[in-house]
């Protein structure tokens, strides 16, 4: 009957999340034997010097509450930890500190680029490019709240105003983040081998550019090579980049994914051990771990499933669904309950591998009718990625039996 | 720009993972809060993230990052007290009061160690609702979110809230919702099921398109009065509704209960059985007897949405009226829809072929499908 098949299928979809029903939150609390047993690491000490200062500018604030100067400083310095740590608590910390400036610092750049920060993190992307233009208005020459636009631009699909961005902030800041911002949309737009090779020769001549920055276009470039299958090439992009030394979960992950479609999983196991407090990274550990048959495989599962369960009791809270499309798809193995994740994700999130991961449900659930809005983009949009193209076709060739989603009445 | 900066700048134009550029969960706390019937207390379980709490109570003394037992267990007053004066409840304008009713603990989240409070809030007259004011940490950090199940007395379930900087006050119903309230409730669901059941439905059209026609001289041709009509679809309707009935008591109650696929592909039979009498030649007098008979196959199927619907253990019965009496008044709804508009096309050919012969057909068809579905799990 309708309603109840209605509802099966929404309790597939929710699969994921339901398995918060039996609380992550509620486990059994306990009393630990000892006063010296630790029972929480802090990611930073008090004594460490960032939070140091940041701490002794908060003291002077509790003495000048009204000094905006200092409350910009702080919201700063939280940013920078944001940053560094990866951790939204440091973006909220910030948030806290402007807040009380919302109704007198209508002229202060500053206030603007960090509040327009502080929404695009939220993803108030319509606010949030408001806030970066009335930092524009004040401060024409602020390159930072052009690059903030650029980046959500790019989120948004919006990839014309995106370039102008680029090509307005290009002689403020490095040539090599000019040069990446503007290889980066043209790579979306249809035009991805002159983007890889211009951004290629920019890396090359980029000397002093800010190593994070240069690790940023290696991981592009060697995406570009895959999207242009040029495997050897990608491979030796991410070994650039991880030649810098930094510590990058997202170059980590894009590495990772690359070792395991070239049938690798292996040296994931290698690449990524101990990284299980990332979800991005336990997520292709979990992937691998399954592909190796390796004994930790269910608990990285099942960690996962936690972790998805957590997120998903904030509401709105859908950060996760690409991931948790992909996980149900590949760990699970329900295509089903992955489809209504990707279908539902790409309703507000149309990046490629949003669409990829539509794509493949569709294909494996027997649905192709329910990729239609994926293909539709790759088509419109002109992106190039090799394995998208063959996923369409493989889409088109697959028998359009029980067309529309789910199939049944 | 900062270096760090760059890197979250970066981190966003990293399409792969623009979705995700979160790589932590940002700070939530969990709370449970329990009433019981007749009790003025409120039981509550709250956990805190140490990490939220070390943050505005410095809870790591020597500051090596590493939080032990012994600091959190010494600051337990200073955490209980900082909770408490950031959740005020109040019930008919008078404030709940507080006290601790265990030790402090600690539990493992998905994201790290949480300080587990239980306290027990007295409120000293109880009203329709628990008004509560949550105000942890949005001072220091206005994206911090306080989850809440509460859990209403005389009600199993936990209702789901969230309080953050913009729903920091809400209200709790405290009362389980009245009989009156429920009966509303499963009345609207027995509507709503039958309206968009279209199994249900086709059945009851296929039994009441031939109400409006009589078979004379091998030919079908319009009835002559309108009563004549009304006690054919008074009879079908009548039989369906006792014998659904009877199965969806039966269902709910658990007394029988039966494989749902089973159930499901016998609705899906039913209908293109219905369907197909019509296109026979002769008069099925014994209508009624069909409706009756499938009306306890249809029972099962509204059983199935009861129960994913989930019933009140308290008012099991009246859900149960009250949804049965929702299916009724949706059913007589679409038959007030029907008969005035069969009875004015009834001597047409549109009517008579079009829609009796040619919807027979479709419905048989489309029936067909399902059934074999059903049958397949296609």
């Amino acid at each position: 009957m309708l309603s109840l098949v209605f509802r099966k299928r929404w309790l597939a979809a929710l699969a994921l999340a339901a398995t918060l029903a039996s609380p992550v939150s509620q486990a059994a609390p306990y009393t630990p034997a000892n006063d010296a047993e630790v029972v929480e690491r802090l990611p930073l000490s008090a004594s460490d010097p960032s939070i140091r200062r940041v701490d002794s500018l908060r003291k002077q604030l509790a003495a000048r509450p009204d000094d905006a100067a200092l409350r910009i400083e702080i919201a700063r310095r939280y940013f920078d930890l944001a940053g560094a740590q990866g951790d939204p608590r440091y973006v909220g910390y910030a948030a806290a500190a402007i807040t009380p400036l919302a109704d007198r610092a209508a002229d202060n750049a500053s206030y603007w680029l960090l509040l327009g920060m502080v929404q695009q993190y939220s993803h108030e992307f319509d606010k949030a490019l408001v806030s970066l233009h009335r930092a524009n208005d004040i401060n024409p020459r602020d390159a930072d709240a052009m690059a903030w636009r650029a980046a959500i631009y790019m989120v948004q699909a919006r990839y014309d105003k995106a370039r102008a961005e680029c090509t307005q902030m290009a002689p403020l800041v490095d040539p090599l983040l000019a040069a990446g911002c503007s290889a980066y949309v043209r790579a979306a737009t249809g035009e991805l081998a002159p983007a890889y090779a211009d951004l290629r020769r920019a890396l090359d001549a980029a000397g002093n550019a800010p190593p994070e920055l240069k690790l940023w276009a290696a991981t592009r470039l060697a995406e570009m090579a895959q999207r242009l299958q040029q495997p050897a090439a990608a491979e030796a992009h991410f070994k650039r980049a991880l030649q810098l030394g930094i510590t990058d979960q997202f170059l980590l992950a894009a590495y990772a994914d690359f070792l395991l479609q070239q049938q690798r999983p292996a040296e994931v196991m290698v690449l990524l051990a101990d990284w299980e407090r990332s979800d991005v990274l336990l997520l292709r550990l979990a992937l691998a771990g399954q592909a190796t048959k390796d004994s930790r495989a269910t608990a990285w599962a099942k960690q996962m499933r936690e972790r998805f369960a957590a997120a998903s009791e904030r509401s709105g809270q859908r950060l996760h669904e690409q991931e948790a499309a992909r996980f149900a798809l590949e760990v699970d193995r329900n295509a089903r309950a992955a489809l209504e994740i990707a279908a539902d994700n790409y309703k507000t999130q149309k990046e490629p591998r949003d669409a990829e991961v539509l794509m493949r449900s569709a294909l494996a659930a027997n649905t192709p009718a329910a990729a239609q809005p994926a293909l539709a983009w790759l088509r419109e949009s002109r992106y190039e990625d090799a394995r998208l193209a063959q996923l369409a076709s493989q889409l088109a060739a697959a028998p359009a039996a029980a067309a529309s989603a789910g199939g049944k009445p | 720009m900062s270096r760090t900066v760059l890197r979250l700048l970066l981190a966003m134009l990293t399409l792969v993972f623009a979705g995700l550029a979160q790589a932590h969960k940002p700070s939530d706390s969990y709370l449970t809060l329990r009433a019981t019937t007749g009790s003025p207390e409120i039981v509550v379980r709250w956990d805190i993230a140490l990490r939220d709490l070390d943050y505005v109570l410095q809870l790591d003394r020597d500051t090596n990052a590493a939080i032990t037992w012994g600091e959190v267990r010494q600051r337990a007053d200073d955490i209980t007290r900082y909770a408490t004066s950031n959740l005020q409840l109040a019930s008919k304008d008078q404030a709940c009061s507080w006290r601790s009713a265990g030790p402090l603990m600690i539990d493992k989240h998905s994201d790290g160690a949480y300080a587990v409070l239980s306290l027990v809030a007295t409120c000293p007259a109880l009203g329709e609702a628990v008004q509560a004011r949550y105000s942890l940490l949005f001072d220091v950090d206005p994206s911090h979110r306080g989850l809440v199940q509460w859990v209403a007395p005389g009600s199993s379930a936990a209702q789901a809230l969230i309080f953050g900087t913009s729903s920091a006050s809400q209200s709790l119903a405290f009362a389980a919702p009245s009989a009156w309230q429920t009966l509303r409730q499963y009345v609207v669901e027995g509507v709503w099921h039958i309206w968009i059941g279209f199994d249900h439905i086709l059945f009851l059209l296929a039994l009441l398109l031939p109400a409006v026609l009589v078979r004379r001289d091998g030919q079908w041709q319009g009835v002559e009065s309108f009563r004549s009509a009304l006690v054919e679809v008074l009879k079908v309707v009548t039989a369906f509704t006792l014998a659904h009935s009877i199965t969806l008591s039966l269902a709910a109650l658990e007394v029988v209960t039966l494989p749902s696929r089973l159930v499901e592909s016998a609705i899906a039979a039913s209908v293109v059985v219905a369907a197909l009498s019509n296109l026979r030649g002769k008069t099925a007098s014994r209508r009624w007897m069909m409706a009756f008979a499938f009306g306890l196959l249809h029972g099962f199927g509204f059983a199935s949405v009861l129960a994913d619907l989930g019933l009140p253990q308290n008012a099991l019965v009246l859900a149960l009226v009250g949804f049965n009496v929702g299916v009724e008044l949706g059913q007589l709804a679409i038959v007030a829809v029907f008969l005035p508009l069969a009875f004015v096309l009834r001597a047409s050919w549109f009517y008579r072929t079009g829609v009796f012969k040619g919807g027979s057909i479709l419905v048989a068809l489309l029936a067909s499908w399902w059934l074999v579905q059903r049958l397949f799990d296609l």
